[in-house]
């Protein structure tokens, strides 16, 4: 059992040759062993049969001659019979047991003595049917027969045969088949031999030729010669061979550009088993956070760790999102920590695997650092802040020059009536009623003054925090605060309001807006000087959004200057007048900081302000 | 193990060898005294009036009838190829009872045998000269210069018989005719059949044999002339033979026509009877034969 297991233990080689050459002496033994087994016993049993047929011929030949008693007859029978090779002998002998004849004459005439032939005759005397004995002996067969005659038996002849010669045959065949047999089996042997070497040697060249290539050594081609099936298949190898090459450079080539702009965008690279959860992180990923590649283990918890706490359930929700369908890209921005404390701005976008089942496999994708671009868009929106702060500062100036300009009447008013009160007394024409009439009226002035005070202050307080206004009252609000200055310049203001809908927003910041241009319809109204001058505001509401648009009849906007007119510090209008922040300011008030749209173009005879407002609108993260 | 198994092949490839050699067990031995004791033989011989095997076919049922009738003996049928051989046999006293022709029984009769019964049907026996159907032959004359062919030149009835009768009627046969002795009736016969012969002289029982078993050839032949009628076959004993013995056979025989199974194995003899006869019997035979030979030619196996 231990020599069976050791065999398959053996090299192909070694198998293939013993294996087959074990089969073919099996297979050929047991070939050879039928051949001559039935060799042998076709020629024992032709023997026999020949011996028979010899004995039933010599039995009929002798018939008349042993009824005749006729040794002439008789000799001359034998005579024919004495030619025959391997004849040892042949007699004839009569019912008493007496050799009538014989090939040997000197026995004629004497009497069967052995116990066979006596045994022989006596069952021919009583058996009527007794025929035949036939029997080996030695290396002989000998035959009895029965001499036949009408019912009656009447002898029997007895022959003798060698069966040397047949004997000789028989073995000659055998030494014929096992010569053969060991010549075919060495002939085969030598032949399997040689087949399986040459197979046994490509074999080997072709394991080689692997050893090499996985060794790396690339430049190696296995031996393609000869025409069988395994110079085919080395062939084919070195095909595959150059294929990988190939495709190895193509892959290079590849791999290099994506190196070339993956370093080119600075970007780091992750990629997320999401079975395992183990993350490939390039070294540029962990270099955005100021560590070397071999500082971070390639877990999830590597990323999970660093996000800030404010923008980790953000980012998990997006990853979350990203993973539930196939189509779904990952975006967001997030801050992680450096290595130094810091936060770092990152910009993540990726996408997700999936397998043949639906099941996502695999997230990949790439880090951006954003930290740059965030501090300019902080700067920006402080230059903003500033810049409002400036243009309200100038709306403040313009304001207190409106306050003075209101004030100025009630002021008046105040002073005359003072004056007239003064001048009673000194005249000391003192009237009561008149008293109390003038005091009332300058009462009634200093509450119209606290009023006004009232309403800058408003306009004043800067917005914290949003709140629901009407935008008909932000207009009543304006109109509070321009009203007399457009009174003097007999500007109509007309506001027609068909939302009545509450907005939630910035109010101060709108009223600013709406300030704005207001006033610069009311300095184009003041410039060009129409015969009715006037401001039509009309206030319309959509599903999702109010739209307001402010126009007058003060002669429009120059086509040329149309699209340059909310950049910052453009003016068409005087130093004295102008700032050129105005529309600017506007601008990024209604879309940064309202998200709105302002649009301006010309109308018949004027300009319009169109102010797109959304009726909610959701903060945006500081990060998003 | 690999060795092993190589090895146990080539045991099976050589297996076939099988020792053929084996030692001779048996060899045949003789010696001068017969095996079997048992009652004594007697051979009988029959004159070859037909080949062997047609011999034991008639007479053998005879042979098995005595034997089971005899007591004391057992008769042993014996043919013989030729007449020359049978007289051989006759005058070697080869055989101890013995059915000769007519001839042979005068001549056994002087050398050792004594005559106890013969063949019944004398008036058959006589012989015939047969001629081929088609045949020109019309008149005995026309037998001058032809062959003639006859079983042998002892037999009686069939050789002497028609000798003389064409002797009485014109020819010398040994000058005017061919005299072919063939060994057989059938040859005889058959002879004249196939053209060889321009007559053939045998007698009627075997004639009426071979009509039976030869009806095609028979058919092509026909009876030309007959001799006159002379004794049938007779039997014979040597003389050493006990007479007890000799008696029961002869009782047995000329008994045959008695019964019904007796009667049957006559009719293949084409016979009626056997009976009883003696030395005195055959004196006109004796008268025949001295006739023969000084007037037509000595009597003696010439085949």
């Amino acid at each position: 059992m231990k020599g069976i297991f050791s065999f398959f233990r053996l090299s192909f080689r070694e198998q293939l040759i013993y294996g087959i050459g074990l089969l073919l002496t099996l297979l050929l033994s047991v070939f050879i062993y039928i051949q001559t087994t039935n060799d042998s016993t076709f020629l024992r049993e032709r023997g026999l049969s020949i011996a028979s047929d010899h004995s039933h011929v010599l039995s009929s030949m002798v018939k008349v001659w042993v009824m005749s008693n006729d040794y002439i007859g008789l000799e001359e029978a034998l005579e024919n019979f004495s030619d025959y090779d391997d004849l040892v002998f042949a007699t004839v002998i009569n019912m008493d047991g007496k050799v009538i004849a014989h090939t040997d004459k000197s026995i004629i005439g004497k009497y069967v003595a052995d116990e066979r032939s006596i045994a022989f005759l006596r069952q021919a005397q009583i058996d009527k049917e007794y025929d035949e004995e036939i029997f080996r002996n030695g290396y002989n067969i000998d035959v009895m027969r029965v001499i036949h005659n009408a019912g009656h038996h009447i002898g029997f002849v007895h022959l003798r045969f060698d069966q040397h010669s047949r004997a000789a045959q028989i073995l000659n065949r055998i030494y014929q088949g096992v010569g053969f047999g060991i010549l075919y089996l060495i002939l085969t042997v030598l032949m399997l031999y040689l087949i399986v070497n040459t197979f046994s040697r490509q074999l080997t060249s072709l394991l080689e030729t692997m050893k090499k290539v996985h060794g790396g050594d690339k430049s190696v081609k296995a031996d393609e010669e000869g025409y069988n099936e395994l110079s085919k298949l080395s062939h084919e190898f070195n095909i595959m061979l150059d294929s990988i090459a190939l495709g190895e450079r193509r892959l290079k080539e590849v791999k290099e550009r994506l190196e070339y702009a993956i370093n080119g965008t600075q970007d780091g690279l992750w990629d997320w088993d999401v079975e395992t959860n183990e993350v490939y992180f390039s070294p540029r990923w962990k270099e955005m956070l100021g560590y070397a590649d071999d500082e971070l283990p390639s877990t999830f918890k590597t990323w999970e760790e660093r996000v800030h706490p404010d923008d980790l359930e953000h980012a998990k929700q997006s990853i979350k999102y990203s993973l539930e369908k196939p189509g779904r890209f990952y975006e967001v921005i997030h801050r992680l920590q450096h290595k130094d404390g810091s936060w770092v701005w990152i910009l993540a976008r990726g996408m997700t695997i999936f397998n043949e089942e639906g099941k996502a496999i695999r997230m990949v994708g790439f880090h951006t650092d954003i930290t740059k671009q965030k501090l300019l868009e902080q700067e920006l929106f402080e230059k903003e802040e500033m810049m409002i702060a400036q243009s309200r500062h100038v709306a403040m100036g313009e304001m207190i020059g409106m306050i003075a300009h209101q004030w100025r009447q009630p002021i008046t008013v105040i002073a005359m009536g003072a004056n007239n009160m003064l001048a009673d007394i000194a005249l000391e024409s003192v009237d009561i009623e008149n008293f109390k009439q003038q005091s009332q009226q300058i009462l009634q002035q200093t509450q119209y003054l606290s009023k006004t005070i009232d309403d800058f202050r408003t306009f004043f307080r800067s917005d914290k925090e949003k709140s629901e206004v009407k935008l008909i009252d932000i207009f009543q609000e304006a109109e509070q605060i321009i009203g007399k200055s457009l009174e003097n310049y007999n500007i109509d203001l007309v506001i027609v309001d068909n939302s009545n809908e509450v907005i939630l927003t910035y109010s101060r910041e709108l009223l600013q807006v709406v300030l704005n241009l207001l006033k610069n319809a009311k300095e184009a109204l003041e410039t060009s000087k129409p015969d009715n001058p006037y401001i039509h505001v009309t206030i319309e509401s959509f599903s999702d959004r109010i739209v307001t648009s402010v126009s007058d009849n003060g002669g429009g906007i120059e086509g040329n200057i149309l699209e340059r007119i909310f950049e910052p510090y453009f003016s068409t209008k005087d130093v004295k007048t102008g700032t050129g922040l105005g529309l600017y300011m506007s601008k990024t008030i209604i879309e940064k900081h309202l998200h709105g749209i302002i649009q301006a173009s010309n109308s018949n005879n004027g300009a319009c302000f169109t102010v797109t407002l959304p009726k909610f609108f959701k903060e945006e993260s500081p990060h998003g | 193990m690999i060795y092993k198994v190589i090895f146990f092949c080539f045991l099976m490839l050589f297996s076939g060898c099988q020792n053929e050699a084996q030692k001779n067990e048996y060899t045949p031995l003789y010696s001068t005294n017969p095996p079997l004791s048992k009652q004594t033989v007697y051979i009988f011989g029959v004159h070859p009036l037909h080949n062997p095997k047609r011999l034991f076919e008639v007479y053998g049922p005879m042979v098995d009838y005595i034997n089971a009738h005899l007591t004391g003996a057992e008769l042993r049928l014996e043919a013989s190829r030729d007449y020359p051989s049978f007289d051989k046999k006759l005058v070697a006293k080869h055989f101890d009872l013995a059915l000769p022709n007519p001839y042979q029984t005068v001549m056994a009769a002087d050398n050792g045998y004594k005559i106890f019964a013969k063949m019944g049907d004398d008036q058959n026996f006589r012989g015939i000269i047969l001629v081929r159907k088609d045949s020109d032959i019309n008149t005995i004359a026309d037998l001058k210069g032809k062959t003639i062919s006859y079983p042998a030149p002892t037999a009686l009835a069939a050789t002497m018989m028609p000798q003389w009768y064409l002797y009485e009627h014109g020819i010398d046969v040994t000058k005017d005719v061919k005299n072919s002795y063939v060994g057989s009736q059938e040859s005889s016969i058959m002879n004249v059949y196939l053209g060889k012969s321009a007559a053939a002289a045998t007698w009627p029982p075997p004639w009426k044999a071979f009509i039976k078993e030869r009806p095609e050839v028979a058919k092509e032949v026909m009876i030309k002339w007959e001799t006159s009628s002379m004794l049938n076959n007779g039997l014979i004993a040597r003389k050493d033979v006990p007479v007890a013995i000799v008696e029961q056979v002869s009782e047995i025989i000329t008994t045959l026509h008695t019964h019904e199974e007796g009667r049957k194995i006559l009719e293949a003899m084409e016979l009626s009877h056997y009976e009883k006869a003696d030395d005195k019997t055959y004196q006109p035979v004796r008268e025949f034969l001295k006739k023969f030979k000084t007037q037509i030619r000595p009597i003696k196996d010439n085949t």
